[in-house]
């Protein structure tokens, strides 16, 4: 089953949402007002279709037909980044846009194993306060400006 | 008539100087991101939505039309120079036009895309043009019950003809249902699945959907899976003017690829992925040189190219008319309208005519704009392609911070950006389409409204949707596009000696 472990994994996930949505659906209140439709018919229908497709798909995975495996991704690459939009995520208030931009911009560029790191940081910051000063400044989106919040 | 002097009207609308600034922003924009690997036309629509709010709606779709015109031109640069295409619909351009760069015949390849994309864009637009007010005239006489079933019939094409699996169309279109349904319900004023949250009251939002899976899920895929995408760009050899024999061997190909792509893209099936196949296939079989295919026929660029440019605007015909988004960029486009509260339909030609037919002249002008932008530019915009791309995807990442956080100000919408992405992340891995996710999501919410009115209107009769004769045919059409590829399976399996089915 190793070869399809993936598969089976997507497969649970599915059926869960359907079974999440179905759950989910039980807790909506207010029938139909009349004959027809109420608010809790859809969710049930997609849930039940989502029920059944994930199911569909683990009877494939059963019986060894479902789609291939994957190559094997970079795990590396895949931690520098993540753990640059988690960390631009929770210092996006308190440091601002720009800063906390930098920090996204230099872990997903050594994600893609871009080794300077000085230079990264000069980019993203860069790249961070010019987008911060043209969207904020001059086409009026509300970003935290963190230490830039001048007036 | 009444159409020609209301495409005259547009033209009034588009010739404006400030519309016309907005389409060549619009078209620069477009054919950047469509040059640009890793950034297509819907992420960069969903990136542009929070800033237009501000602008008039008139000039916001012009602009968007440049960018979805211009990403079409762009996207043939890189497929030919770098074998990367830009989107799903120049993969067949990467194919023969990477080989004739290498072979020294780059500035043909450019060249046969650009005139190509010219040619068959001017001839789509016509037949949108025309084709538009006969699909409003048909589409006024629609009820909630066809609605539902032309909806139903997107549903089922979207997601189970195009894509490699049937199955993993139909759970990407689910898991689209699925986002769609959280939110008020539109009815009866019900929350449902906001968890007691109060910013999912008004739903996910389109745009972080739409940043999540394009920006931030193919970064995650492309650092992790292809990491070592050695981008060697073919240089440009050859003269930018294509030669007499070059011209005489691609005229007809254009003429084809439009006759492909216009009709196809503009049914409910839309996407530009099949007719860009079929041209290329219908191509080779009548080229005078089949042994050149594979190894850089022209032929092959300008088919694909043109059925490719022709196809995005046959997409807008049931994207205007029907309110019907039929691929990621026509959802982005109608969460668009939603957002200025406008709604995609017979009414839209209606009640903003300015918009709708300043929108279509503009394609007019774009095209144009787009020829001379791409054409005798073309080594300009190569140099795009030298970006690095630990910066390139850098760059997105911080686009996607500003285009999440950038709809409501709001910090719980970047971590809902990053678990997003996680999503598309999975579904890149594992090949699901994303384009049904946002058809399903945008378009979900309006099918379930129009089911239950149609079965409020029919006091809970179901068989509204059998007695009327339109959505009886519709029902019908989706029944056939579900039940052939498994019929044609089963003749097939009956004709053939038996052998083990290919896992599917």
């Amino acid at each position: 089953m190793r070869a399809s472990g993936g598969a089976f994994a997507v497969a649970v996930g599915v059926v869960g949402l359907g079974l999440f949505l179905l759950l989910g659906a039980r807790g909506i209140a207010g029938d139909a007002p009349y004959a027809g439709v109420g608010p809790r018919a859809f969710p049930i229908l997609v849930g039940g279709a989502l029920v059944l497709a994930g199911g569909a798909l683990l009877l494939r995975v059963l019986r060894g037909r479902a789609f291939p495996e994957p190559p094997r991704a970079e795990r590396p690459a895949l931690a520098w980044i993540l753990s640059g939009l988690i960390l631009a995520v929770l210092l996006f208030q308190p440091l601002g846009f720009a800063p906390s931009a930098a920090i996204a911009f230099v872990l997903t560029a050594r994600g893609f194993g871009a080794r300077r790191w000085g230079r990264g940081l000069v980019l993203g910051l860069a790249l961070g306060l010019a987008v911060y000063l043209v969207f904020s400044r001059a086409l009026g989106v509300s970003l935290p400006g963190g230490p830039l919040d001048w007036r | 008539m009444e159409t020609l002097a209301a495409l005259a009207h547009g033209f009034g609308v588009a010739l404006t100087p400030i519309n016309l600034v907005f389409a060549f922003v619009g078209a620069v924009l477009g054919t950047t991101v469509g040059i640009l690997p890793g950034v297509g036309p819907a992420l960069t629509v969903a990136l542009l939505l929070p800033v237009t709010y501000n602008l008039a709606p008139t000039a916001s779709f012009i602009m968007f039309a440049g960018v979805y015109y211009g990403a079409m031109y762009g996207g043939s640069t890189t497929s030919i120079l770098i074998n990367t295409p830009g989107e799903s619909a120049s993969i067949i351009t990467a194919v023969e036009g990477y080989q004739m760069a290498r072979r020294g015949r780059g500035a043909a390849a450019l060249a046969t895309a650009a005139v190509g994309s010219f040619v068959a864009g001017t001839l789509a637009t016509i037949g949108l043009t025309f084709l538009a007010p006969l699909l409003v005239s048909v589409a006024l006489s629609f009820g909630p019950a066809e609605y539902f079933c032309l909806m139903l019939l997107a549903f089922t094409t979207v997601s189970a003809v195009l894509g490699e699996s049937r199955l993993r169309g139909i759970m990407s279109l689910l898991l689209g249902l699925a986002l769609g349904l959280v939110g008020i319900d539109t009815q009866t004023g019900q929350a449902r699945f906001t968890f007691g949250i109060p910013a999912l009251l008004d739903g996910v939002g389109m745009v972080l959907v739409v940043v999540g899976l394009f920006a931030v899920g193919e970064t995650l895929y492309v650092a992790s899976h292809e990491s070592d995408g050695g981008t060697e760009v073919a240089p440009i050899r050859g003269s930018v003017w294509m030669t007499r024999e070059e011209w005489r061997r691609s005229w007809k190909p254009w003429l084809r690829g439009t006759l492909l792509g216009f009709p196809i893209g503009a049914l409910p099936a839309g996407g530009a992925e099949i007719p860009t196949f079929l041209s290329y296939l219908t191509e080779k079989r009548l080229s005078a040189h089949p042994e050149e295919f594979g190894k850089g026929a022209i032929e092959g660029v300008a088919g694909p190219e043109a059925a490719n440019n022709a196809a995005a605007a046959g997409v807008l015909a049931p994207l205007l008319t029907l309110g019907l988004p039929t691929s990621a960029t026509a959802a982005i486009l109608l969460a668009a309208f939603q957002g200025y509260g406008l709604q995609p339909g017979p009414l839209l030609f209606e009640r903003s005519p300015d918009l709708v037919w300043g929108v279509i002249a503009s394609l007019y002008i774009g095209n144009v704009m787009l020829l001379i932008l791409n054409l005798p530019l073309a080594p300009l915009w190569v140099r795009l392609l030298a970006i690095p791309r630990p910066w390139l995807y850098g760059g997105i990442m911080v686009f996607a911070l500003l285009g999440a956080y950038a709809v409501n100000g709001s910090t719980a919408d970047l971590v809902i950006l990053v678990v997003i992405g996680l999503l598309g992340y999975v579904m890149r891995v594992y090949d699901f389409p994303v384009a049904p996710v946002l058809v399903g999501m945008i378009l979900g919410p309006l099918a379930e409204q129009q089911l239950r009115r149609a079965l409020a209107i029919s006091r809970g009769d179901p068989s509204v949707f059998l007695t009327r004769p339109i959505a009886a045919g519709l029902l019908a059409v989706t029944a056939a596009v579900l039940v052939a590829p498994a019929l044609v399976k089963l003749l097939r399996r009956g004709l053939t000696p038996r052998h083990t089915p290919p896992a599917p």
